[in-house]
């Protein structure tokens, strides 16, 4: 009897070494990590043709390496290329996805759908409108600092929201998010080729916007700078002040937006206040304005700027559309409920009537190094 | 048999990690929104008399396994019916639990493993359990409860930064009669479920105070779950929310400490296996004591092997797909409703019918006695068929 249960034991630790082992197990030699995807509209009679750039591990060196494939579905494309080379892809580690506008423009939910609904995909992707021809150009273009270019548009993309501020960062939830929801439509940030005397080069630079899931018009960076003030996504960047005697900029350090919906006589109105600390960072006026009352005036001069800026974005997207880019449906969502359940279909005719009064204030903390400016002549 | 005791702590962290078993479908009710949350406090509230109700019986009866009272309260036959219903009501409930639990493991994780295999191996490791006792299950639970406590918080803390509150508005934006019927549901579906641990309860010692055990776990689990809730709601934002299937584990996902620490979304994986598990104990051991009363046997042993054969064919067998086990939920509270509210108020009134009248025609001091003794009886009546029925095993 003993000896018939160690034989048992025995056999059982014999199986689990044999025997063992995970049904899903990877070997990461196996895989080829995609770490952007290019979607453009087919070529031979297919829907999609789709750019992957995966990561090289064959060498010593980390290489970028890109492979293409057509398909009626996305899925579809994904395993199409399963078929020109060994390896799986695998999009655990994908980080962008860059849309050609003509695909963007016959509508984008149908390309999301797999990346939700997928395992591998993570929900924190980056969407990136082509203003190219084709998405394909944006990813055969050669990284200037970092190996794979898709990880430099991520890290730009990540990155600009606290340097730069003039491109908005949509993630792929955020952007499911804005698709569904009727009071905010969606945007997402573009990119381009920018073709220099001596080099070419990826910008990162303004705005697409969407009418439903449709794209229909593009704002430039300047303008997406006043979008995301209104959108409370400033986390830095420079603000530039004209004055009467030349241009000075500032470096923003902190931003608070507040946007206070207000329904009067059933009249809609949307009360933005910004509140914006910012350090005095170049001056290239003939004026000094390193004294109290010309940090006023700064001051002053920016409050006009912004306030003056926004409203004309405001008024100007108005005039040219009734799709929502602020999200103001969604914040008369938020706060009235009951006056959104009876304008909810009527928010495209209300929106462009929809009254916005603007209002800033200013704070410079200080004129970083200089006591006194450059004075010419003495 | 040494009887196994167990603690309040433990028996209140078992209470908080059987309702969070099935944390995961019931975070997922679409007709709320955003106010999932206030459903839930509202629920907390409701649930107050059904515990009472409980109280009441153990009160009544004390020391008795609650499968004892129900044939002490209706009869040996009708007893025996109802304990059989219960039986299959918990093989249900741990059917449906275990096919969350399988595919929760093949949609996020492992797509290519089948699904015979995960739910074979997490009901050996619960076969494994039960066979220990109820003592052990409730120890389990503790350690699981201390560990989803700090999970939660955790991913709760980190996900501060990634929150805009914002999401939850409108407070109060959906009618006040459908939070309210969420409240219900909420009730119903992990909160009620309690006749499916009570036979731990007999476990107690006699003086432990239930009403406190309900009430204090109740309201532990109740915060963690709206923690967890608000959480969701708050990162992932609305209608993202409500259209996935596991909103934690997307929103945990979503987390970081600076750009080192990422994919927490291991930890939220961890608890819903961590707590499935418990359930699935829980439930077997109810299923195979229950049926082990009906069917007079004095162990429950031999029958859990079978019973989580049943559980697994069940489990495979009753939905061809997750959308039909979600439409099957969104009905489930009215069919749980005469399980889980109305059974436990009838038998509620039967023992107060059944202690007042045995009290009533003792009202000459020797007449209680002979109402006790009146009951022995039957009491001792059971065991010898179970001495009966027991030497074949001894036998095997």
């Amino acid at each position: 009897m003993k000896t018939a249960k160690r034989l048992c034991i025995l056999i059982l630790v014999m199986n689990m070494m044999l025997l063992s082992g995970c049904w899903n197990y990877h070997e990461l030699e196996d895989m080829s990590l995609v770490t952007g995807v290019a979607i453009d509209k087919g070529i031979n009679g297919d829907t999609y043709h789709l750019t992957f750039e995966f990561v090289d591990l064959t060498g010593d060196q980390i290489k970028s390496k890109l492979v293409e494939s057509d398909g009626n579905t996305i899925y579809d494309c994904i395993r199409n290329v399963t078929g020109k080379g060994e390896k799986k892809l695998n999009f655990t580690e994908c980080k962008v996805i860059i849309i050609s506008q003509d695909l963007a423009a016959q509508g984008i939910s149908p390309i999301l759908d797999w990346y939700i609904r997928d395992h591998e995909p993570r929900m924190n992707l980056n969407l990136i409108i082509s203003k190219e021809k084709t998405a394909n150009e944006i990813l055969q273009e050669k990284p200037i600092t970092d190996e794979l270019i898709s990880l430099e548009i991520w890290k730009a993309l990540n990155r600009n929201v606290t340097t730069l501020g003039k491109v908005p960062c949509v993630e792929l939830y955020q952007a499911i998010n804005m698709l569904s929801d009727n009071g905010i439509s969606l945007i997402l940030p573009t990119i381009r080729i920018e073709k220099l005397p001596t080099s070419t080069a990826l910008v990162l630079d303004g705005t697409a916007l969407f009418e439903g899931e449709k794209l229909f018009g593009y704002i430039d960076s300047e303008k997406t700078k006043y979008l995301l003030f209104i959108k409370n996504q400033i986390d830095g960047g420079l603000l530039l002040v004209d004055t009467d005697s030349g241009k000075l900029t500032l470096e923003i350090v902190e931003n608070v937006t507040k946007l206070t919906p207000k329904i009067e006589n059933n009249e809609p109105s949307v009360d933005i206040k910004i509140k914006m600390r910012a350090m005095l960072s170049e001056d290239q006026s003939s004026t000094d304005h390193n004294t109290s009352d010309g940090i006023k005036k700064v001051q002053l001069d920016a409050e006009k700027t912004l306030t003056n800026n926004i409203s004309d974005l405001i008024t100007s997207v108005q005039s040219q559309t009734g799709s929502d880019i602020f999200g103001f449906g969604s914040l008369f969502y938020q706060n009235y409920p009951e006056y959104w359940k009876k304008e909810k279909l009527k928010w495209k005719e209300q929106f462009p009537k929809l009254k916005c009064t603007v209002s800033a204030s200013v704070k410079i903390e200080n004129t970083e190094l200089l006591k006194e400016k450059i004075k010419v002549g003495g | 048999m040494t009887k196994q005791t167990i603690t309040e702590k433990q028996l209140r962290s078992l209470l908080c990690v059987f309702w969070g078993g099935s944390l995961m479908v019931t975070t997922s009710s679409s007709d709320v929104k955003q106010d999932f949350w206030i459903s839930m406090l509202i629920a907390s509230v409701l649930i107050i008399p059904l515990f009472l109700i409980y109280t009441r019986i153990f009160t009544l009866y004390p020391n008795k396994n609650f499968f004892d009272i129900l044939s002490m309260v209706f009869g040996k036959v009708i007893g025996k019916i109802i304990c059989f219903v219960y039986v299959l009501f918990t093989i249900q409930i741990a059917a449906i639990l275990m096919y969350i639990f399988s595919s929760f493991i093949r949609m996020l994780n492992m797509p290519e493993t089948p699904e015979i295999a995960t739910v074979a191996l997490i009901s050996l490791v619960a076969i494994m359990c039960v066979k220990q006792g109820p003592e052990n299950i409730a120890r389990m639970s503790k350690v699981v409860w201390e560990f989803i406590f700090v999970a939660i918080s955790l991913t709760f803390v980190i996900g501060l930064r990634k929150m805009d509150f914002n999401n939850l508005k409108p407070i109060l934006g959906v009618d006040l009669k459908t939070i309210l019927g969420g409240a219900v549901t909420f009730c119903l579906l992990p909160l009620a479920e309690i006749p499916l641990c009570l036979p731990f309860f007999s476990c107690m010692d006699s003086s432990a105070n239930f009403k406190k055990i309900f009430i204090k776990g109740s309201s532990l689990f109740i915060f963690l779950t709206t923690l967890a809730n608000i959480r969701n709601t708050a990162v992932i934002g609305f209608p993202c929310s409500n259209m996935l299937f596991f909103p934690s584990y997307a929103s945990v996902s979503l987390l970081s400490v600076g750009e080192f620490f990422t994919r927490f979304e291991v930890i939220i994986g961890l608890n819903l296996v961590l707590a499935g598990l418990i359930k699935i104990c829980v439930c077997l051991y109810t299923a195979s004591s229950g049926l082990a009363k009906v069917i007079n046997l004095e162990d429950h042993k031999p029958l859990i092997i079978p019973l989580a054969l049943i559980t697994i064919t069940f489990s495979l067998m009753a939905q061809s797909n997750v959308q039909e086990l979600f439409r099957f939920l969104s009905v489930y509270p009215i069919y749980a409703f005469p399980f889980e509210i109305i059974l436990p108020i009838i038998i509620l009134i039967g023992a107060e019918i059944r202690t007042r009248t045995s009290k009533n025609g003792g009202s000459g001091g020797q007449a209680t006695e002979s109402g006790n003794q009146a009951q022995n009886p039957v009491d001792e009546k059971i065991p010898e068929p179970k001495h009966q029925k027991k030497s074949p095993y001894a036998s095997v």
